[in-house]
């Protein structure tokens, strides 16, 4: 007799529940595989055909999490976009921003990416972590971190259930809020108008957009693909 | 093409038909569904529990862990009162559709 709860247990890893529930759904969806196993056995298939008649229940194990997930957790999809979403892209951006503060606070030496002084005002937001003439500096450790900050939102929305779109955008999310600054920034200095033409010449507003949105993003997006490698390989092991 | 919002119309009154002659577990209402429409309505696993699961929780039926006679835990459904109360009007609902469908139909045929 095949242990269906250890398999159950392996397809719906990531159910957003907490541990009780999540045991409760896990056993109840073991004893039905049970159940249908030995009707197939009783009618005289061999445990092998036994074994996939009974598989043949669910298609796709990731879509039925999906759908448990959203049942279970007060029947309310916003709930579950929260737990899928927001909340990892919070996580992402938080740790984003607190490893670059904590990195500048290191004293690593300034980068070789331009002065702050010779800058447009906005690339203070960062303080100096894009001058200087050293290659290892605060830029250049933070985009290092970047991988492990994208694996994390990609973590954390996998395991609440997320679809790919969600994961992705959970562990780019902190190059999509710099984006969105940078948007926001340069339409309120455009709005402004005179003494700020330096700032928002499309130069430095395509400096800006490299240093702080595609490399970053780049290296955000290698950590969550990554993550994803590695939890769809351990799944498929796990089956 | 049957609408989604259909199917689970008939996925849920379906449910609430079989629970009413009394408790069973999940495999039970999927075979007895399938017995007493004959293989005209199927459920497997991944369609019946996120459907039994969003009844659950809008109260129409509890589910509740039990022994069965070979000693094996189930957890059994039943219909709770809000779900008896939904079961008359969503009967009525799709006679009515059941109705006005065939009447379309000997339209068509005539």
């Amino acid at each position: 007799m095949p242990d269906w709860e250890t398999l159950v247990s392996s397809r719906l890893a990531h159910l957003a529940l907490d541990e009780r529930e999540r045991q409760e759904v896990i056993a109840e969806l073991a004893a039905h595989l049970e159940e249908i196993y030995e009707a197939f056995r009783q009618k005289g298939h061999s445990h092998d055909d036994a074994i996939r008649g009974a598989l043949l229940q669910v298609d796709d194990w990731n879509k039925l999490r999906r759908e448990i997930d959203i049942a279970r957790t007060k029947g309310n999809a916003v709930n579950a976009r929260t737990s899928r979403l927001w909340v990892p892209s919070l996580v992402t951006l938080a740790a984003s921003v607190i490893t670059l503060i904590g990195f500048a606070f290191l004293g690593l030496k300034p980068g070789p990416l331009g002065s702050p002084n010779k800058g447009i005002w906005w690339s203070h937001l960062i303080g100096g972590i894009t001058s200087g003439p050293y290659m290892v500096n605060e830029y250049t450790v933070w985009l290092m971190a970047l991988p492990l900050i994208g694996a994390l939102g990609a973590r954390l929305s996998i395991r609440a259930g997320g679809t790919v779109r969600d994961v992705v955008i959970s562990g780019v999310f902190p190059a999509l809020a710099w984006l969105t600054i940078l948007f926001v920034v340069q339409s309120f200095a455009a709005s402004l108008g005179r003494g700020l033409e330096a700032e928002t010449a499309p130069v430095n507003v395509a400096r800006l957009m490299i240093l702080l949105v595609l490399i970053p993003g780049t290296c955000l997006l290698l950590g969550v693909r990554a993550y994803h490698a590695a939890a769809k390989r351990r799944t498929k092991l796990a089956a | 093409m049957v609408g989604s919002g259909i199917k689970r119309g008939t996925a849920e009154l379906a449910i609430l038909s079989v629970l009413e002659t009394g408790e069973l577990h999940g495999y039970e209402i999927a075979r007895r569904i399938e017995q007493q429409t004959r293989g005209k309505l199927r459920f497997t696993l991944a369609s019946l529990y996120p459907l039994l699961y969003r009844m659950e929780k809008r109260g129409w039926v509890r589910g509740a862990w039990q022994l069965s006679p070979t000693k094996r835990r189930r957890r059994c459904y039943r219909l709770t009162p809000a779900g008896k109360k939904k079961l008359s009007p969503l009967r009525a609902e799709w006679a009515e559709l059941f109705q006005a469908l065939q009447k379309l139909a000997k339209v068509a045929d005539a």
